[in-house]
């Protein structure tokens, strides 16, 4: 069965949440912006986030498990690739990887990152 | 830095949209990205605004997030002289609209770099008696921001 796509595009929404949660609770960014925000609204969004991630869990918990990985090393799960070259670590993906494999999730040789074709 | 991000292309002298969807919609627009993109952005966009609006006040708003939609971190400056209202701070109508898109790889300190310049022209055109609407050409709006980014 092909989920891969569902999965990916959730995929990108839980890390624009999950950015946004460390963005929300980064002092020099509140400084900078001279912003507050309520608990209450981080709890509503961090509830938001966790409903995410158990609908993906539920999909497919091996590639769930690997974002979570990847977001503990990097701060982020998954990266594009941009003209062949992965936007984490900058390095240039071997020949024999030309786009997206509609089956199984392709991770990145050089930072182990997600990698996403989207144009 | 902030010299870089603006470009005349993607400076809107007249929005026509008179809500806060609607203006952020007519801004993305600019940027010429497919519908899927386009939707993302927004939707990024618009949590952000959830947690609180981006209207500081004095007429000016500074919506922005961390998109996968853009390939580089973006800027669009958008006018509307009749004025839209996006739930600021002192509830008065927006008619100065910075947005600024960073990807999700853009370091942070780069994106709070270019968060803080904004920040500080805002303070700058703030401190103005009025907030200037009557623009002729893209040209003019990028000088005429620019000089609160030096004081
Ligand atoms: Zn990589």
């Amino acid at each position: 069965m092909n989920n891969l796509k569902a999965f990916l595009e959730d995929l990108y929404l839980l890390q624009d949440l999950d950015l946004l949660l460390d963005q929300v609770k980064d002092p020099q960014y509140l400084e900078t912006f001279g912003f507050t925000v309520s608990d209450d609204k981080i709890k509503t969004l961090e509830e938001k986030r966790n409903d995410l991630a158990k609908k993906l869990r539920a999909i497919n918990p091996r590639w769930y498990q690997i974002y979570e990985r990847l977001r503990r090393r990097y701060k982020r799960g998954i990266a594009r690739v941009i003209d062949d070259i992965c936007t984490n670590c900058f390095v240039q993906l071997p020949a024999s990887m030309t786009g997206q494999n509609p089956d199984e999730l392709q991770t990145c040789p050089s930072c182990g990152i997600i990698l996403i074709w989207i144009d | 830095m902030i010299e870089k991000l603006l470009r005349e292309d993607r400076i809107i002298l007249d929005l026509k949209a008179k809500d806060k969807e609607g203006v952020l919609r007519e801004m993305i627009s600019v940027l010429n990205l497919p519908k899927d993109k386009e939707d993302l952005l927004f939707n990024s966009l618009m949590q952000r605004e959830k947690l609180g609006s981006t209207g500081i006040g004095k007429g000016i708003a500074i919506p922005h997030c961390r998109s996968v939609a853009v390939d580089n971190i973006t800027l669009v400056i958008g006018i509307s002289k009749n004025g839209v209202d996006f739930e600021s701070l002192d509830g008065k109508p927006v008619h100065l609209l910075f947005m600024l898109v960073a990807t999700p790889m853009d370091p942070s300190m780069q994106y709070l770099t270019a968060l803080g310049n904004i920040a500080r022209i805002a303070r700058g055109l703030a401190s103005e008696e009025s907030l200037r609407t009557d623009f002729s050409s893209p040209k003019e709006v990028i000088e005429y921001l620019l000089k609160f980014n030096n004081e």
